[in-house]
């Protein structure tokens, strides 16, 4: 017997052989059967998946023959893996590499070979799929070619499992990566948070001794200064109180932009945060401010501190960027379901390419009007963020020379905006005739109603689809209200869903606690009337489901 | 009017000190630090404390829990004195039992005002 030559990369190969773990494993049927294909097209009667480690040749599959692996020097494939043919020996007995191969001279006494390379997708040769035969012979080229073809299948189903096993570990390092990403990313924002704060908050200290110094002085309390000397400090008092709005804003702006700002939303009359705004900035100005009648009408659902900082920032730079004799008008309408509020100037104006960025933290119009007092930029983006936590949106539209008409939306508070596009309201009440009442008002404004006369019948309705609203009497003739509390606060779906008690007793702080839900609302039957009924309905169907405003 | 200023911070408790003497005539007492304001609090007697929220060792809070404790302080109104200004801090110092919370930076014309207007019930 020949010794084998040694394919030139087969420390590598090893190396491949060993990465696919497939030696000594389990037969598999899909390998087994491709084999029996090979023999059957072969008209062999015996075919083998061989692979080839350091020392043996161990089958994979094999048919018509016992043997589960030989020494590598008795192999036939650990020629054909050393060549980069198909290895093809018409005649063992004529072939002196196979002289002395026990499998040639005893049993079984192979004469024909033809092995067919498992080739890697890297280009390692792992084995063949051979075939042999116990006379001399050859294949015709169809033959060949079948035979290449089965072992690139036999290796493709090698290879499966690894590729599988990498995909699997390739999905679990990103899945790791995105994890790790995220808690990162939460870790930095916590630290700018945390950075911001600590700053922000370093910085007033010391600004607390200098602005109290400066006023003091500027006041004249500290005694006379001379005209210049007062010039001086009012200068520097005024800075620091620009500096301290500042610190104040960027603050502002990280609590609202970083959801830690919860507001406080209640029906407001609009006319009530148009007048509080235009009080706020008519102290010191000479211009006019001319309301639209029709605001008188509306109510908003809003926090009205906020809403007044929206309104007492755009009037301020409506003014702002206005002639002296000119009249900044604030108007409003409603529509589906939303109040909008426009406040024009007919000032200078702002480019169409300076719109796209005006609410961008830090953005700042060059007003080229020296009155104009440099802010920092960061009243629009705080206005839009306030604008955005009460799900309005917020834009302008704009002439350079003409003027500027800024505009936000926010809900309207009334039924009939409770009605626009949201979810129904379900009342579990067993008074028949209340229920009748309650229904029919909410009715009245377009509000689609579900009713169920007990804690059974509602729960079943709840399951079915949530209300956008629930509405709840303690005493119900199975379960009563707090058994129906805790099952749903017990269910992802329900834990959350704004919720009325509406109850004939008066309930006590324990009670009360034991029956909150999401947003919830207490109403007493002897005292609350259609009215109150209303606007607690106005109030819990701005919260739904998907966006909750916080 | 007698006023305790408790605050480590010897630049804000000199302005503090020259507002609420000079533009609200009250007599000031000063502490660097809580332990020092609560020996103050119970030798001087104060009609009202404005008590610093972030000093080291004692801070605001602490104090203002052992002014509560001892019966001869009790009583004092507090008012705090703090540069955090969120919302939900705010909220945290009213619901501790503080009269009133005043912010710093504060303006130092209006500052007696702003306290009195907290105090008169």
């Amino acid at each position: 017997m020949s010794a084998t030559a040694l394919p030139a990369d087969e420390t590598r190969r090893l190396a491949a052989l060993a990465s696919y773990d497939v030696i000594d494993t389990p037969a598999d049927p899909e390998i087994d059967e491709l084999a029996r294909l090979a023999a059957a097209i072969c008209d062999a009667p015996v075919a083998l998946v061989s692979l080839v480690d350091g020392s043996r040749q161990w089958f994979k599959a094999r048919v018509g023959l016992e043997l589960h692996e030989t020494p590598r020097s008795a192999s036939f494939c650990a020629h054909a893996i050393a060549g980069n043919e198909m290895l093809i020996v018409a005649d063992t007995h004529a072939d002196p590499r196979f002289e002395n191969n026990p499998l040639v001279t005893g049993p079984p006494g192979f004469r024909f070979y033809a092995g067919s390379q498992l080739l890697t997708s890297d280009g390692f040769r792992l084995g063949t799929l051979c075939v042999l035969d116990h006379r001399p012979r050859t294949l015709t080229g169809e033959q060949c070619s079948a035979l290449r073809v089965l072992a690139r299948q036999v290796m493709a189903l090698i290879e499966r499992p690894r590729d599988a096993a990498r995909l699997e570990r390739a999905e679990a390092e990103l899945r790791r990566s995105e994890s790790w990403i995220r808690s990162e990313r939460q870790q930095v924002e916590r630290l700018k948070s945390d950075f911001v704060a600590t700053v922000s908050h370093e910085l007033r200290t010391p600004l607390t001794s200098i602005r109290g110094s400066l006023g003091l002085l500027a006041s004249g309390v500290m005694g006379e200064l001379t005209d210049e000397a007062r010039q001086v400090v009012t200068v520097a008092e005024c800075n620091s109180v620009r500096l301290i709005s500042l610190i104040n804003d960027i603050l502002d702006i990280q609590k609202l932009e970083h959801g830690q700002e919860r507001l406080e939303l209640r029906p407001v009359p609009l006319r009530r945060i148009i007048d509080a705004s235009i009080a706020a900035v008519e102290v010191s100005v000479r211009y006019r401010i001319a309301a639209d009648p029709r605001c008188a009408l509306l109510t908003v659902l809003a926090d009205e501190t906020r809403l007044v900082q929206v309104l007492v920032s755009l009037v301020s730079n409506a003014l702002k960027y206005s002639r002296p004799d000119a009249t900044v008008r604030v108007a409003a309408s409603e529509r589906a379901g939303m109040v909008e509020v426009r406040v024009e100037d007919q000032g200078i104006g702002i480019p169409a390419e300076a719109q796209k960025t005006l609410f961008q933290r830090f953005h700042q119009l060059d007003s080229g009007d020296s009155r104009a007092k440099p802010g920092a930029g960061l009243g629009l983006a705080i206005c839009r963020a306030v604008i955005d936590l009460h799900r309005g949106r917020m834009g302008v539209e704009s002439k350079p020379g003409e003027g500027s008409a800024f505009w936000f939306s926010v809900p309207a508070a009334s039924l009939e905006a409770a009605a626009h596009g949201r979810g129904d309201v379900l009342l579990i009440e067993d008074d028949a005739a209340l229920v009748e009442v309650m229904a029919a008002q909410l009715a009245a404004e377009g509000l689609s109603v579900r009713t169920a006369g007990s804690a059974a019948e509602g729960l079943l309705a709840l399951r079915e689809r949530p209300p956008a609203l629930l509405v709840l009497d303690v005493g119900l003739p199975d379960v009563d209200g707090y058994g129906v509390v805790e099952e749903l606060r017990g269910s992802e779906m329900h834990r959350a869903l704004p919720l009325i008690v509406y109850t004939c007793r008066d309930l006590t702080p324990d009670q009360c606690r034991r029956l909150e839900l999401g947003p919830t609302r207490f109403l007493t039957k002897t005292r609350a009337g259609p009215d109150d009924f209303g606007r607690a309905v106005v109030e819990l169907m701005a919260y739904d489901l998907d966006s909750r405003i916080e | 009017m007698k006023v305790l200023v408790i605050d480590d911070e010897e630049d804000v408790r000199f302005v503090v000190r020259l507002s609420l003497a000079r533009v609200g005539d009250m007599t000031v007492v000063e502490a660097a630090s809580g332990a020092e304001g609560i020996a103050l609090a119970q030798s001087d007697r104060p009609d009202f404390i404005l008590l610093d929220m972030m000093m080291p060792a004692m801070d605001g809070a602490s104090t203002y829990r052992a002014l509560r404790a001892n019966s001869d302080t009790a009583s004092i109104p507090v008012v705090f004195l703090t540069a955090k200004s969120t919302a939900p801090e705010v909220q945290r110092l009213k619901d501790l039992g503080a009269r009133g919370v005043i912010l710093k930076p504060f303006d130092p014309m209006t500052l007696a005002a702003d306290i009195k207007a907290i105090l008169t019930p």
